[in-house]
């Protein structure tokens, strides 16, 4: 058959994982732009950045190690040392500097925040985005499936399901992986519902989209602002979460987490006495988690865009 | 061999019934927006739909698109019947009809740019590699009117409304189809700029060799654009005929109301104006027969059956019984004579 | 004259910069006259309707050399007298889009009612009586005045909006695009239906549209907008037998019409200025074929031509040779 188009220059076809590359540094150029721009976001993503390189190098810098029972100068047992001098955070009852816990803590909060957040939004953002797409039976299926999730009672349903298959940091991140999805589920799926009408959508099926394409490359992009919302946020309640089981013991016993220092703290009986102890690990719980919602705050802007000065 | 060719098309959607409808066993309601459409579009032609909102002028858009599938009827293209299509099938189909839509603002995705949106069809159809695609999308996009070097990277939100039309068009076009249709494409552009989409969709018909069925409310712009004109009313075709003889000689009482209705730009003409009475309906539980007869002060008794496409003219054709009534007449005073 | 308003100028306060929303327009209004004013998507007239209606938001402002109804001075009124005195008294809004301006919980009828009482003393039952008044004037059955406006066709809802306009037989009415978005048989009604209000109400009517052919059909006079300017101000039969600007030119070629089925169709090129950062001179010179280096130094001032008409063209002059050069594409499109 002829070719009536005019010929073009040959330009270099830029192969498939350069295209994804520049697409990514395009998506991370903009999202920065986001976060910076407003005030809280800069101030959650300047602490999660703090929280992540004493998570990635602190264990390294640590003065002491977390379990270890030190003495003073004058060779008496460091317990319950008020914060100061050798020991920054203070010490517990059984003597170990808090400094040392709580940059160990860090560590295995952040890793577990991260990868339930993480997973769990992926399960949400497909069950969202493939019951808002296709409708009908696979919706009905799926949606029933997320309000059995939703009729769950958070806590307890974790703490049964630590009780029964055991208290590691395995069982911990999936007990909150199978509740927290459900949030971002219904909220994407209503999001898919609105972009499945607009015309860009009839427009991609008409030039020969499959419905995995469609779902993918058009309505998914579009959706991106509410999902980095939505990690964001489940990260939050994930780290929360994470520390209110350790707290009422449900937590792994032999890794160190914040919630997990409280919990030491309670079961010593020094709660009102040892302020220390009790100040820093909540402070860093509600810091971080403050973190990590304002950044999903700047995404509010985006995902909603009448919020925004346009 | 026409290229396209429709028969006895139809689409009927049920209507969900309430429950305390459904528990006093109220039948359930129909919306029945075509009704035994039948038209043929020949190659390289320009076939123009015009009628008001809720004639199904957009819904045969959809249904020839295949992005509906039709209750009852027959679509054929180049002979070979494709109303119903295998996956693969569907997807040769494409690659030769393709579709141009109304809203500039938001047919386009917003976060995919220029080159983006121009090479989905070929990478969606899996045409051509990603080298060949490089070749032909700034190619295409200079087609349009739109130097590549400076609107391939561009987004949507910067360009204006004609510019983002034009990339539809780029965008349908870059597969070759052989099969255009285009859904009031210039309806929401300013009317300054209209001209120049509508020279660029005939100059590329002609260059590129596809048919094109142009559906519009705005019966100035098809006939300057369309070889021939069909007029829908509810779902069915009232008239089909050249774009000078639907204005110049018109047969059908729906087809005159509406001829004398356009507004003219020129205030020293003064129009005709032929009244129908009635209100536009919906095209729910619509009565049998022609959908046109509540509102048209020609109705008879026979009106309630559905009047068949008749010959008037050289291809100028009616679907009215006072019409053929008439025309009997006609001919045979003048046989009698 | 009814309505006069000299060098108005409107400014909104944008994120990215003031916008100069409206840039020195002349209007005039005389009685029981339909004043057209057309122009295209972003030329401003629907912020003029806003600055003489108070309906911008807090962040425009407003100035003009003259801006009178009647006896009231609309710069300096105070808002509460606005209110009372002017607003739906005598000048009414007849809102873009009016078929969805009612709300659909009340009855259609009911909304006029409380439109009527909210401006008057005037009891119920007068209100009624007026409001039945109306519907006849406008062309509704006297029974829709209590149906939902859910019941009636986009067109009976427009009409009954121009009831509400209509209740205190303003002096003016003003009427944003009444014809978009209706079907062809609707807006023939409509139009029609506002030739009969014209005879029976002596309000003066400012029709403001994108179509041309309503404006040549309804308007006694015609102010074609563009870029926040007015660049032609004419009689209607004068303004479309013999146009005075390249801008009406270029729209009248742009314009299908179904006498003229053979005449090409000419487009022009480009696109309306960034009104943030408004063109120094004539904001038509850039897609114009007959600007000059002069066009774009400074703003054309409104030429006077005859006895009514008004041109901001510098070219006036040449208008013979332009006309006769605007017809032909390549003048366009070179």
């Amino acid at each position: 058959m002829s070719d009536p188009l005019p010929e073009a220059a040959d330009a270099p076809a830029p192969g498939r994982l350069a295209r994804w590359g520049a697409a990514v540094r395009r998506e991370m150029a903009f999202n920065w732009r986001i976060i910076r721009s407003d005030r809280l976001g800069s101030f959650g993503a300047l602490v999660i950045l703090i929280a992540a390189l004493i998570a990635l190098f602190g264990p390294w810098l640590t003065p002491h190690d977390p379990y270890e029972s030190l003495r003073m100068a004058d060779g008496r047992m460091a317990v319950l040392q008020r914060p100061g001098g050798e020991f920054l955070l203070g010490t517990t009852n059984l003597a170990r500097d808090l400094l040392s816990q709580m940059i160990f803590a860090t560590r295995t909060t952040m890793i577990i925040g991260l990868v339930s957040g993480l997973i769990s939004i992926l399960i949400g953002a497909n069950i969202g985005l493939i019951s808002g797409y296709y409708g009908g039976r696979i919706d009905n299926v799926l949606m029933r499936l997320t309000d059995i999730v939703y009729g769950m009672p958070f806590l307890p349903f974790i703490i049964v399901l630590i009780a029964l298959f055991g208290r590691s940091i395995g069982f911990v991140i999936l007990a909150i992986v199978l509740i927290v999805w459900r949030t971002s589920a219904r909220v994407i799926r209503a999001q898919t519902m609105a972009l499945k009408q607009r015309q860009f959508v009839a427009c991609a099926r008409a030039r020969g989209a499959s419905d995995m394409r469609i779902i993918y490359r058009h309505i998914a992009p579009n959706i991106l602002p509410l999902l980095l919302l939505y990690t964001s946020f489940n990260i939050a309640w994930a780290i929360v979460t994470e520390a209110s089981a350790s707290f009422l013991g449900f937590g792994d016993p032999h890794a160190l987490t914040w919630g997990g220092i409280l919990q030491d703290l309670w079961v010593s009986g020094y709660t009102r006495s040892a302020w220390w102890w009790f100040a820093a690990p909540s402070s860093a719980i509600v810091l971080l988690v403050s973190a990590f919602v304002f950044v999903s705050r700047a995404y509010e802007v985006v995902a909603n865009p009448r919020l925004a000065d346009r | 061999m026409a290229l396209l060719s429709v028969e006895h098309l139809t689409k009927h959607f049920r209507l969900d019934r309430s429950v305390g409808a459904a528990l006093m066993g109220r039948p359930a309601g129909w919306i029945k927006p075509v009704e035994d459409l039948s038209f043929e579009i020949a190659p390289g032609e320009i076939l123009g739909i015009v009628g008001e909102s809720g004639c199904g002028k957009s819904t045969t858009c959809n249904l020839i698109a295949k992005l509906l599938e039709p209750t009852s009827g027959c679509i054929r293209f180049d002979g070979e019947d494709v109303t119903n299509l295998s996956v693969a099938a569907l997807r040769r189909y494409r690659a030769q009809v393709q579709m141009i839509f109304q809203d500039p603002f938001d047919s386009l995705n917003p976060r995919l740019r220029a080159y983006d949106l121009v090479a989905e069809s070929p990478r969606a159809l899996r045409l051509w590699d990603e080298a060949e695609i490089a070749r032909r999308v700034p190619a295409m996009l200079a087609l349009v009117g739109l130097p590549p070097e400076r609107y391939v990277q561009r987004y949507p939100h910067q360009m204006s409304g004609g510019e983002r039309q034009r990339v539809g068009i780029a965008s349908a076009l870059i597969a070759q189809p052989r099969l255009v249709i285009a859904d009031e494409p210039v309806s929401m552009l300013d009317v300054s700029i209209r001209a120049g989409v509508m020279d660029l969709l005939r100059d590329l018909s002609v260059r590129l060799n596809f048919s094109c069925l142009y559906v519009s409310h705005d019966l100035s712009i098809l006939t300057h654009l369309c070889d021939r004109v069909m007029v829908m009313y509810l779902g069915q075709v009232m008239e089909v005929a050249t774009a000078h003889d639907l204005v110049n000689v018109p047969h059908h009482p729906y087809t005159r109301a509406l001829v004398a209705a356009v507004p003219v730009p020129d205030p020293a003409y003064r129009r005709q104006t032929v009244e129908i009475k009635g209100e536009l309906a919906k095209p729910v539980n619509p009565p049998p027969g022609c959908r046109f007869a509540p509102r048209c002060h020609l109705a008879m008794p026979v009106c309630s059956t559905t009047p068949p496409m008749r010959d008037v003219a050289d291809r100028h054709t009616v679907a009215c019984h006072a019409v053929a009534a008439s025309n009997a007449q006609t001919s045979r005073t003048g046989a009698a004579q | 004259m009814l309505l006069e308003a000299r060098n108005l100028r409107v400014t909104y306060g944008g994120v990215h910069g003031e916008v100069r929303a409206v840039d020195g327009i002349d209007l005039s209004i005389g009685e029981s006259e339909v004043f057209g004013l057309v122009g295209e998507s972003g030329c401003g007239k629907s912020t003029v309707v806003k600055a003489l209606l108070r309906l911008l938001p807090p962040s425009a402002r407003i100035e003009a050399d003259v801006l009178r109804f009647r006896d009231h001075d609309l710069l300096t009124l105070p808002p509460g007298r606005f209110r009372r005195e002017v607003l739906m008294r005598e000048i009414a809004l007849v809102p873009q889009s009016a078929q969805n301006s009612l709300n659909p919980v009340m009855r259609a009828g009911a909304q006029i009612v409380e439109a009527i009482r909210a401006h008057s003393d005037a009891s119920a039952a007068k209100a009624r009586k007026r409001v039945v008044e109306l519907f006849d004037i406008v062309g509704l059955q006297p029974e829709l005045v209590d149906r939902y406006p859910h019941e009636f066709s986009g067109g009976m809802r427009q009409r009954a909006m121009i009831a509400m306009a209509l209740a205190f037989e303003p002096a003016l009415l003003v009427m944003d695009e009444p014809t978009t978005g209706l079907d062809v048989l609707v807006q023939e009604r409509l139009l029609g239906r506002i030739r009969e209000i014209r005879a029976r109400v002596r309000s003066s009517i400012l029709l403001i549209t994108h179509d041309i052919g309503v404006i040549a059909e309804t308007a006694d006079r015609v102010g074609v907008m563009y870029a926040g300017q007015m660049v032609e101000c004419a009689p209607t039969l004068s303004l479309f037998a013999a146009p005075c600007h390249p801008y009406t030119l270029g729209l009248q070629n742009a314009f299908p019409s179904i006498l003229a089925l053979g005449r090409e169709l000419i487009s022009i090129p480009g696109s309306p200025p960034d009104l943030a950062a408004p063109p120094l001179g004539c904001g038509f010179a850039d897609r114009c074929p007959f600007a000059l280096e002069a066009c774009r130094v400074k703003r054309p001032p409104q030429v006077a031509i005859g006895q009514d008409r008004l041109s901001a063209c510098i070219r006036t002059a040449d208008i013979e040779h332009i006309r006769s050069a605007a017809v032909k594409k390549a003048t366009w499109h070179c």
